[in-house]
């Protein structure tokens, strides 16, 4: 790679600046940037306004020097951005430290970096892509209402999810949500959660208006969901990516190990700790013809429980009915190999599934290396697939909520 | 701090919005108590100033007066406690499932309205639900729905709501609060009674806004 000596001495013209030096040399390097007619520059250096009145000074100079030649500026105190489409990754966290997603739909704004990479080295490793991240670092210029509004026209994105410490403006985030959330999947966690600023109210309405609630009830309004961590965030973002709209909030369920379908089916229903769906409740004209597809003893009533016994041919054959039965909004498959007649072809039978049906299908695997496969090869394709059943579940109620919200005649 | 307006003032505003609030009458300092009210007992007798945040502590409320007699007595008495206060004579309104709606300025998101479960239980519940103005009737129906205790509004054990008339009580006193949001910055209508056929505003009060600012 090339090295020179200042921007001055790059022969060619420069689009994007990542400025990695320390605080004292930025200023300096910005008047160069303008001066070279770049466009954006990413500020990695901490020491502005996080650290008092002072640094944000520091940080206005920064963005009125910018503004004189129309350039813009992302940070300072950002861990930079990544599309891995395009290749472009200025991260600085190595490679061999925080393994990067490949592309993808899902497009991931954080007000922290160190959130942000780990998280999308957890997605990675699961076969999950991206669109794209940018670290907002302290928003000193751009901010995530611009960079929202920004994916919001781009084709591939599928799905924007943001990790959020403060709105830079939360009154136009409301009113720009709330347009974008009809066509695109937006999900949020609002950190800083306890209880902030104490009003010096005397009603009641004072007293019972936490920002941490407000947030709540305004983002339902403007139709973005409300996860409580990134693990939750990424969970929902990807689902909402994948899978079509179901038509309902009629789930069945199929499983090899009767466990996982009481948990499931609690997961999914019970009156504690479920996502509130429904199982669906077959016709006895399914029941029968799923009757001849399995063992006497297997259940056909949802859950489905193909026992130990499951082979692959059986979980095509019960796919298939459930795809032509009315009673289904949607599908939650445990994807275990263990049992002897399955292997990871099972994989397979369950993606060609999910591609020939209209309905949404998500995928639980637990285990070790061979569910690490099983999900990774679900995911890749497209088949949201976790490493638990509660996340699966809630990755669905997710999807389910955003049906309900855009389509309420539907249910 | 002082409540902006009295009770008795605020009241007229929202009757004007045509938000249904009890029939009543008002006695200041000197006035005379009337041969005959212009509604039927049992009566409400209250003391209606800016300075009084909660009645019941202080003494300036008198439930369940049942005639003449006793509210004659009634009056007596909180004339003797706040001599210089306005009195507030009301009509006892049949109960009903009884909500709060409050609207107030966040530092985030700006005017806000509230929506939940009122009356006494309101601060130990605290089953209330946020939206940012401006709402409509969907929006309002969307917040009942999310309350724990949607029940409430849904007919609870015989006791009927008309969930049509407390969203009214919301959508017109929301335009009114919007409409005046440089001034006004909070207010609480508590308890709403919402009955079979109607909502009535029990209670209502007023804090101005303490800064104006530059939101919108």
């Amino acid at each position: 790679m090339p090295c020179y000596p200042s921007l001055d001495a790059v022969p060619e013209p420069v689009d994007l600046a990542v400025v990695a030096t320390p605080v004292s040399a930025v200023p300096r390097v910005i008047q160069d940037c303008v001066r070279r007619g770049v466009r954006v520059a990413i500020l990695v250096a901490g020491g502005f306004g996080e650290t008092g009145e002072e640094g944000r000074q520091r940080e206005e100079e920064l963005v009125r020097i910018a503004r004189t030649g129309g350039m813009r500026i992302l940070g300072p105190n950002t861990l930079g951005v990544l599309v891995p489409r395009s290749g472009l990754d200025t991260l600085f966290i190595v490679r061999e430290k925080a393994p990067r997603p490949g592309p993808g739909p899902i497009a991931f704004i954080s007000q922290s970096g160190a959130i942000a990479v780990t998280r999308m080295s957890a997605a990675a490793w699961e076969g999950i892509g991206f669109h794209s991240f940018v670290g907002l670092g302290n928003r000193a210029d751009i901010q995530e209402n611009e960079l929202l509004a920004y994916l919001a026209t781009q084709p591939g994105v599928g799905s924007v999810a943001m990790y959020l410490e403060s709105f830079a403006d939360g009154a136009g985030f409301f009113d720009l949500a709330r347009e974008v959330s009809t066509r695109l999947p937006l999900s949020l966690v609002k950190a800083g959660r306890s209880p902030g600023g104490a009003k010096a109210a005397s009603l009641h309405t004072g007293s019972l208006s936490g920002s941490e609630r407000v947030v709540g009830g305004v983002l339902r309004q403007a139709g973005v969901y409300r996860a409580y961590d990134d693990e939750e965030l990424i969970d929902v973002a990807w689902a909402m990516a994948c899978l079509p709209l179901p038509r309902g909030d009629r789930v069945a369920v199929v499983v090899s190990a009767g466990g996982h379908g009481v948990m499931l089916a609690d997961f999914l229903e019970a009156a504690e700790h479920s996502v509130g769906l429904r199982l669906a409740s077959f016709s006895e004209r399914t029941q029968e013809k799923l009757r001849r597809e399995v063992l006497p003893f297997a259940s056909v009533a949802n859950p489905i429980d193909l026992t130990a016994s499951a082979t692959l041919p059986m979980y095509e054959r019960v796919l298939s009915i459930l795809a032509e039965e009315p009673s289904v909004d949607a599908v939650l498959c445990s994807v275990q190999v263990e049992p002897p007649g399955l292997d990871e072809r099972l994989v397979d039978v369950i993606i060609a599934y999910a591609r020939a049906t209209a309905k949404p299908v998500v995928a639980a695997s637990i285990g070790g290396e061979a569910s690490l496969r099983v999900r990774r090869a679900l995911n890749r394709a497209g088949v949201p697939a976790y490493p638990s059943l509660w996340r699966a579940a809630r990755a669905l109620g997710a999807v389910v909520e955003r049906a309900r919200r855009l389509h309420p005649e539907w249910f | 701090m002082k409540l902006s307006m009295a009770e008795h003032e605020l009241k007229a505003i929202l009757a004007n919005l045509g938000i249904k609030v009890p029939p009543s009458l008002v006695l200041y300092p000197g006035d005379p108590l009337p041969p005959s009210l212009p509604f039927g007992y049992p009566v409400v007798a209250k003391v209606s100033s800016t300075s009084l945040f909660h009645k019941t502590e202080a003494g300036a409320l008198r439930l369940n007066v049942a005639d003449p007699v006793e509210l004659a007595q009634a009056i007596q008495d909180l004339r003797a406690l706040f001599p210089n206060e306005p009195l507030l004579v009301e009509a006892m309104e049949r109960p009903g499932v009884e909500a709060i709606v409050g609207f107030f300025h966040d530092p985030t998101f700006g005017l806000c309205v509230m929506v939940g479960v009122g009356g006494i239980y309101a601060e130990l519940y605290q089953d209330v639900v946020f939206r940012r103005l401006p709402v409509t009737a969907g929006d309002v129906e969307a917040m009942l729905n999310e309350l724990r205790g949607r029940a409430l509004f849904e007919g609870f054990r015989g006791m009927r709501a008309s969930r049509q008339a407390l969203v009214e009580v919301v959508l017109k006193a929301s335009r009114w609060v919007q409409e005046n949001a440089r001034s006004i910055g909070q207010m609480d209508l508590n308890p709403v009674f919402v009955r079979e056929e109607d909502a009535v505003v029990i209670d209502a009060k007023l804090l101005a806004r303490e800064e104006p600012t530059t939101e919108k």
